[in-house]
């Protein structure tokens, strides 16, 4: 329980909703929404609150308690992940868009940009990573390998590379004790 | 002097330097993707919009809600609470030394991308009001990330500041209507973005930019002391955002389709400004290439080209001396890289005006082929082997052949039957059977 808490669970359950009911508000309310701009813009709130949620206050003192912590680490941050999913398919499944895939694998792949960026330059600001390849994306031609987060509808190479930065993500915010010493500055 | 070296310790303690190098990366990767061409004013004025902004934006906003949270993550409010420096003042500073870092970025793609085309435009010269919008968006997004870090310190408002701010500028960017014939356009709200410029809302975009960052910041004061010049700051600064708004949509032109006629949002009509063409400039020997003055760096090799299209037929009866080129065209592409392109001038070359179709497309199959040969010859592009509408004026596949046959002859049986056959040629009244 401390766990969970020392990681402010329920205020990121909550910003999971919220981004939640948001993307289903922008599907619903903007009709001509293009469907690749969607796939980059709305995993995006969701994955950064996953990321700064991967942030422990404890720091170092981990490292000596009982229980093997990289498995809460990731059964935690993969749930986040599982819980931010249903929402976005949900949302999309109400609005009636082909997006479901989409979404899920976006969401993915942000987040394992978003814990990557967090283990080298800090939690707090893990959404840098994310925000910063949505903006790329923005200007990428779909067709471009680089452009995943975008392609609609899901083939196997994004999957491939969201699947791939997810499980890096993961890997990289199980194994080590996130460091609070840059991103407190 | 106390100011300062606030500030210089709180920028070089600041969450926004590390922005610097990501902002010049993603600045760095927009201008390739983009196609920059710095001998180009136009292309750099534009370009300068689109390529820190998107990201500086949003990222300053994560960056200053994230340091506005400092001193209570740190537990040093109430310390800093006695010190005798005014609280608006450290939290100015603070802010000042978090947005500079994105304003440096800035000034630096500004003044690299300045810097390149200075030397070699030979027309027009940089935009200034969009650099004043960019620095005002810049300083309103470092106020509101500011403001919201400050108000709900926790650890989740530096990531939603920063998602937030790029999804505005989204919307905005990408704010579109549906007109009543199908086409889509932009609405006023496009104008409000960074990214979109006319002269006509210039100013207005500044303000209402100015305007949030004066907001922002009387609401930051506010929070620590009510008082009324506070409240009047507040109030002006609503206003300035207002009157930016109202200006925007105000001088945003729609077409009145009563009226047959464009209008301003009160409906006062925009007349039409006249354009003047400037003075071509002109270049070469036998061939004359003229081109728009911002284009004066690739003439030279405009000249070039157009002298190597031309030589084989120089000397025909039909050829003048010299010829001037029309259908002159500008390219840039990732291969071909920039310039003049004289492709089209084949197009007078191998038919009268009075054989070509509508907009001056070639039609007769037979000075389709030739113009293949000639296209083939200066690496021009022949749109063989591509699919695309008969029709158009592209040639057929049959005339494509026939211009590689044509291309495989000896150059003197090319003279030769150039010589007996171009007139005919030019007057349309060959066909692909006449060709050898």
């Amino acid at each position: 329980m401390l766990f969970l808490r020392s990681r402010l669970v329920g205020p990121a359950l909550i910003w999971l909703l919220v981004a939640g009911l948001l993307a289903w508000f922008c599907l619903v309310r903007y009709d001509g929404l293009p469907l690749d701009l969607a796939a980059v813009a709305l995993p995006l709130l969701p994955a950064v609150v996953i990321g700064v949620t991967a942030r422990s206050p404890f720091g170092d003192v981990e490292v000596v308690a009982s229980r093997p912590l990289p498995l809460f680490r990731v059964l935690y941050l993969a749930g986040l992940l599982v819980i931010g999913a249903a929402l976005l398919i949900s949302a999309a499944g109400i609005a009636g868009v082909a997006l479901r895939l989409a979404f899920a694998r976006t969401l993915v792949g942000y987040t394992g940009l978003a814990l990557l960026c967090g283990r080298i330059l800090g939690y707090r600001l893990a959404w840098l990573a994310p925000l910063t390849y949505a903006a790329v994306t923005l200007y990428l031609d779909a067709t471009s390998r680089w452009a995943w987060p975008k392609q609609v509808p899901v083939e196997g190479w994004s999957l491939f590379c969201a699947l791939v930065l997810g499980a890096l993500g993961l890997l990289a915010a199980a194994q080590a004790t996130p460091r609070d010493q840059p991103d407190d500055g | 002097m106390t100011t300062l070296r606030l500030f210089a310790i709180e920028a070089r303690h600041n969450a926004g330097m590390l922005l610097v190098p990501v902002i010049l990366l993603f600045a760095w990767y927009m201008l390739g993707t983009q196609l920059w061409e710095p001998y180009l004013w136009s292309s750099t004025n534009e370009l300068l919009r689109k390529s820190v902004v998107p990201l500086a934006a949003p990222a300053i906003a994560g960056a200053a809600a994230w340091m506005a949270g400092r001193d209570r993550r740190r537990s040093v409010s109430d310390l800093l609470a006695t010190t005798p420096l005014p609280a608006a003042h450290r939290h100015l500073t603070l802010l000042s030394a978090t947005t500079v870092w994105a304003l440096v970025a800035y000034l630096l793609v500004a003044g690299y991308m300045f810097a390149r085309t200075a030397p070699n435009a030979t027309w027009a010269g940089p935009e200034l009001w969009p650099m004043v919008t960019a620095i005002a968006a810049l300083l309103a997004h470092g106020a509101w990330g500011y403001l919201a870090g400050y108000r709900i310190p926790s650890r989740f408002t530096a990531p939603i500041a920063g998602v937030v701010a790029f999804v505005v500028q989204l919307y905005l960017s990408g704010s579109m209507t549906v007109q009543t014939d199908g086409t889509q356009i932009s609405t006023w709200l496009a104008r409000l973005a960074v990214s979109d410029f006319t002269p006509r809302v210039a100013a207005w975009q500044a303000l209402f930019y100015a305007g949030l960052t004066g907001v922002a910041l009387a609401a930051l004061w506010l929070m620590l002391r009510r008082d009324l010049r506070r409240g009047l700051l507040l109030a002006v600064a609503v206003t300035s955002v207002v009157a930016g708004v109202v200006g925007v949509w105000a001088a945003t032109p729609r077409w009145d389709y009563a009226n047959n006629r464009v209008v301003d949002g009160w409906g006062n009509t925009i007349a039409a400004e006249e354009y003047i063409a400037p003075e071509p400039v002109c270049d070469g020997g036998d061939v004359i290439v003229c081109v728009h003055p911002q284009f004066q760096p690739w003439l030279d090799r405009a000249a070039a080209d157009a002298e190597y299209l031309v030589a084989p037929l120089q000397g025909l009866p039909g050829i003048t001396s010299p010829v001037e080129c029309h259908k002159i065209g500008f390219g840039t592409g990732r291969n071909d890289g920039t310039r003049v392109v004289v492709d089209g001038c084949v197009d007078q070359l191998v038919a009268d005006e009075s054989t070509q179709g509508q907009y001056g497309r070639i039609e007769n199959d037979a000075q389709q082929a030739i113009s293949v040969w000639m296209l083939t010859r200066i690496g021009g592009h022949t749109m063989c082997g591509m699919s695309v509408d008969p029709g158009m004026g592209f040639p057929s596949a049959a005339a494509c052949d026939a211009g590689e046959r044509f291309a495989a002859l000896p150059e003197s049986d090319q003279r030769a039957w150039l010589e007996s056959h171009y007139a005919d040629l030019r007057a349309g009244k060959l066909t692909l059977a006449d060709l050898p």
